[in-house]
């Protein structure tokens, strides 16, 4: 049981690392047929990390949707646990090595727009298909000095925090719940000098129809959902049903 | 450490009357021929005959015998001693323990220069079901589980006085809920079938003399519900389920303990069936819960906390009530693996800093910690085991928290090393981070053919775990012996012999233990920790912290500590490295107030070999030692480390980080009880004891090597 999953992350590392991940066709989105175990024990299958940031440390979004929640909630993705009301629901394409589980600090899953950079939350780590289901809190361009609290009018807020020229990629490795807004600015600086750039406008998918949520359950309840389809095997059988069950009415 | 603590206050009590004459050397109440003989066949010994008590059997203690011809001489109380014992193939040639797994062959063991029996004379032994020593005082009628006494002839050595119990590979092992069954042992000298005046007993207290433990790897004797999933109320959004194992019959077992499982970074709280079932088979109530590990170890150890609340709170709902009112909330154990294993003690830190208060139980409540494979994120300020009862699993062939000297959140030991409380380690060769759960990633690595798989390591958790927990938990003490004995002494039946696993322990500071040197103060190589002076003739000696300083496994003269793991660079825990190529040592001398051992039961040390260095190379297998202790008298006493029943390992041949091979420096616990060097020199005063050496080379030991070495203890049962 252990072994089977590997070698679908090893396979699609494969596929990865020859660029098959960055293509955004059909095919390329379905998850990876597992192979045979090998039996090379002495073999560490944890893909080596790539080194991150860099011009191809990026992730392609390959659904988009605004997502806009009646009741905040703080973002454990930042020390300084800003309030979130709202953001952008993405699932989103990258190497496998990148996405791999580690005990160890993970490249920080960092997005930036117009203005803005953020820690981008997320649960399932993707690997054994390729896509990460995540979530881009909006929580205004909150720089050291900057209130995260979110002001606004729901239109004004999705128009504030508008996708043209986003960069989402893997940062340095850390724990997102160190990360400050000091270090957003250093990611995004490191992340301009490594030459990485905006995700073309044209492989942008087009955005689902905007959602409105009760609260944070809600919003796990459609992650997970999301995960279930898009990487089924990070999702365990009795969260599934539950998730199935308890989906909120939007969200369907 | 918590050792066996024997109470003979009810023989006390109910013998105080009794005398004893010196010159009635086999303790039958009168001074005759027989004691005659004792003196003639001892004669120009140090032993037997020795009615003085001079350290030898001359016309002294003849003249007192003749002396004293014909006295009725009342004999003394039944006298509690160590008989339970295995036999070794180097002096003193036995080792006295207390726990034995079923099927194991049991000894008893009667040493004359410590016990004066008569040679010759023939004796009963009894194995007799345990009794309190109220029971013992109120019924003191022989009754051997066995059908009947096995019968002995007394020898006048050690070595002439092993015997194997009759029947011994049958005794019992089912203690219920308890992993083993206790026995007391008893040579019944005069043979009257009861246990009284000059009599031996081995469990005479209120604690059994011999404890004979079932299979820690095989499931209990319970049948486990499992509820395989609930929700936990006030946990955070996204981690609020959780699975839970409990006894069948638990409506019929009272209050049990509870046992928190967190899972690792990419972890399911599915991947544990095999530790929640067997620990529920052994009476434990035990949840798996998600965690929240992504964002970091707060936010996992958040999730540990919560779960913890909420299986208390809805223990009236949860799998119908089934579990209502079963929780004892005063005996809670939490396991974490990974960032999982950091996050619990980051939980525990929590409580302990009052910047956390958790609802429904509180820090005293917390009992045990286990860390598996864990992280050190947060360092010594927040993952911090304070005085708790810690536990560290690992596995030498970690893929992940691989303990590489460049990375100080892979260093695993950190965590251990912090703990003051009881605290010890499992060092498995050849386990990965993932095989202590079914289904990670093959993270494995290690040279072709170590690997023990999922199926290996699991057992070695099942094993451990539930020892640990039963010894912290459920006071069965008995399995403590698991936690430091090496395991060709002791090893739970379904760990293969094959498998390298290597044991620390360090008990918590009290009344119990006596540290000569923990190398924390006094930190030149010339003193002790305790003060006193300290001598060696050993070889590039370093005193200096527990930290690997070139990022490298490669051996350097200008990193002594090469190979050390257990200290970032916020810690403080020290340790001493030296080699040796020629005969050489390291001599602790004892200030006068601490040189009365004579109530002290072990000596012990925590020593490994220092990895990739060119000694450690060269020897190319296991080190040994050689202890010696002198007394002010000057009289010595010399006993192998292998009376322990182990080398000091070599360091798993792992490569990388450097050339060469050998990951880091693997610390284990060497014990040896005290009486062994009163067996091999009858003569030396343990009231009086100057100083305490490791001696190694030469005829003393291995011929080469390298050790790092950390606390240097005394310890009492």
């Amino acid at each position: 049981m252990k072994r089977a999953s590997l070698s679908a992350s090893v396979l699609a590392a494969s596929a990865a690392a020859a660029g098959i991940w960055w293509n955004a066709g059909a095919a390329a989105q379905q998850p990876p047929q597992a192979s045979q175990p090998t039996p090379a024990d002495e073999v560490n299958r944890l893909p080596e990390l790539p080194k991150t940031p860099s011009a191809s440390s990026t992730a392609q979004p390959v659904s988009v949707q605004w997502v806009q929640l009646a009741k905040p909630y703080p973002s454990d993705f930042r020390a300084e646990r800003p309030l979130v009301r709202a953001g952008w629901l993405m699932v989103v394409r990258a190497d496998t090595a990148l996405l791999t589980p580690r005990s160890l600090a993970e490249p920080l899953l960092l997005a930036a727009g117009d203005g803005w950079t953020t820690s981008v939350e997320w649960m399932q780590h993707g690997h054994t298909s390729g896509h990460r289901v995540c979530f881009i809190p909006w929580v205004g361009d909150a720089q050291p000095s900057g209130s995260p609290e979110l002001r606004g009018s729901s239109e004004s807020i999705k128009e504030r925090a508008n996708l043209r020229g986003l960069r989402i990629w893997f940062g340095t490795p850390e724990l997102p719940e160190r990360v400050d807004a000091a270090m957003l600015a250093r990611e995004r600086a490191l992340a301009q000098t490594s030459g990485l750039q905006p995700t073309p406008a044209d492989r942008m998918p087009a955005a689902s129809a905007d959602l409105t949520l009760a609260d944070r359950d809600a919003l796990v309840g459609r992650m997970r959902q999301l995960a279930a389809q898009w990487c089924p095997a990070e999702v365990e059988a009795e969260v599934e049903a539950k998730v199935e069950a308890q989906a909120p009415e939007g969200a369907r | 450490m918590s050792y066996r603590l024997p109470s003979l206050s009810a023989f006390v009590i109910s013998c105080s009357a009794y005398g004893q004459c010196a010159e009635d050397l086999n303790n039958d109440g009168t001074v005759d021929a027989l004691d005659l003989a004792e003196v003639l066949v001892s004669w120009g010994q140090a032993a037997g005959g020795d009615v003085n008590g001079d350290g030898a059997v001359d016309g002294t203690d003849l003249a007192a015998v003749v002396s004293a011809w014909g006295a009725s001489c009342p004999v003394g109380p039944p006298k509690e001693v160590k008989l339970a014992c295995q036999s070794i193939a180097v002096a003193p040639f036995a080792s006295f323990v207390q726990t034995f797994t079923v099927g194991s062959a049991v000894r008893v063991g009667i040493d004359p220069a410590l016990t004066p029996v008569t040679a010759g004379g023939v004796a009963d032994v009894w194995v007799v079901a345990n009794r309190t020593a109220a029971e013992w005082a109120a019924n003191n009628v022989l009754q051997d589980v066995r059908g009947t006494a096995q019968a002995i002839t007394l020898g006048s050595t050690l070595a002439a006085n092993l015997f194997e119990l009759t029947g011994g590979t049958t005794l019992s092992g089912d203690g219920n809920l308890a992993v083993g069954r206790g026995y007391d042992l008893v040579v019944d000298i005069n043979r009257d079938g009861r246990l009284g005046a000059g009599d031996l007993i081995d469990g005479g207290g209120d604690t059994a003399g011999l404890w004979i433990a079932r299979d820690p790897t095989a499931s209990g004797p319970l049948q486990v519900t499992t509820l395989s999933s609930y929700t936990a109320s006030g946990a955070t959004s996204g981690f609020t389920t959780s699975r839970l194992w409990y006894p069948t019959t638990i409506a019929s077992l009272g209050q049990r303990p509870l046992v928190v499982i967190s899972h690792g970074n990419g972890h399911q709280y599915t991947w544990y069936d095999y530790l929640g079932t067997h620990l529920a088979s052994w009476g434990f109530i035990v949840i798996s819960h998600q965690n929240n590990t992504v964002p970091g170890i707060e936010t996992a150890s958040t999730t540990t906390l919560q779960h913890t609340s909420a299986i208390i709170a809805q223990q009236s709902t949860v799998a119908g009530g089934a579990i209502n009112g079963r929780i004892d909330v005063s005996r809670i154990g939490w396991i974490g693996h990974s960032r999982g294993g950091e996050g619990i003690v980051r939980a525990y830190d929590r409580i302990f800093d009052n910047t956390y208060t958790p609802t429904g139980y509180g820090l005293s409540n917390i009992k045990f910690l286990c860390s598996i494979a864990p992280t050190d994120f947060l360092g010594v300020n927040s993952a911090n085991p304070h005085a708790a009862n810690f536990m560290l699993l690992w596995g030498s062939a970690d893929g992940d928290v691989s303990g590489i000297p460049t990375n100080t959140v892979t260093w695993s030991f950190n965590l251990a090393e912090r703990c003051t409380g009881f605290r010890n380690t499992v060092y498995v060769h050849g386990a990965d981070h993932n095989d202590f759960n079914c289904c990670g990633t093959n993270d494995f690595q290690g040279p072709t053919g170590t690997a023990i798989s999922n199926a290996g390591a699991q057992a070695v958790a099942k094993a451990f775990i539930l020892a640990a927990l039963k010894y912290h938990l459920e006071s069965e003490t008995a399995l403590g012996e698991f936690l430091w004995r090496p395991s060709s002494s002791l090893r739970p039946p379904g760990v293969s012999s094959a498998f390298t696993v290597v044991k620390e322990v360090v008990p918590a500071a009290s009344a119990n233990v006596r540290t000569i040197d923990n190398f924390q103060t006094q930190t030149g190589t010339s003193t002790s920790s305790s003060g006193g002076s300290v001598v060696s003739t050993v070889t590039n000696i370093s005193e200096a912290f527990a930290r690997d300083t070139d990022s490298t496994y490669t051996w350097s003269t200008g990193n002594p500590h090469n190979g050390s793991i257990r200290a970032t660079s916020t810690d403080t825990q020290r340790m001493v490295a030296w080699d040796w190529s020629v005969s050489a040592g390291m001599t602790w001398d004892l200030l006068p107030a601490l040189r009365d051992l004579s109530t002290w039961n072990f000596v012990q040390v925590r020593v490994g070999q220092g990895t990739r260095h060119p000694n450690t190379v060269t020897l190319n297998g296991g080190a040994t030692f050689t202890w010696v202790l002198q007394d002010a008298q000057g009289n010595v006493s010399k006993v192998s480390s292998g009376a322990s029943g182990e080398a000091v390992n070599r360091p798993y041949q792992r490569t990388g980080s450097g050339t060469g091979a050998g990951w880091q420096n693997e610390l284990r616990t060497v014990q040896l009880r005290l009486r062994d060097f009163k067996s091999v020199n009858p003569l030396i005063d343990l009231s009086r004891i100057a100083s305490v050496r490791m001696e190694v080379g030469g005829s003393s030991g291995s011929t080469t090597g390298r050790f790092v070495i950390d606390d240097l203890q005394f310890v009492k049962e």
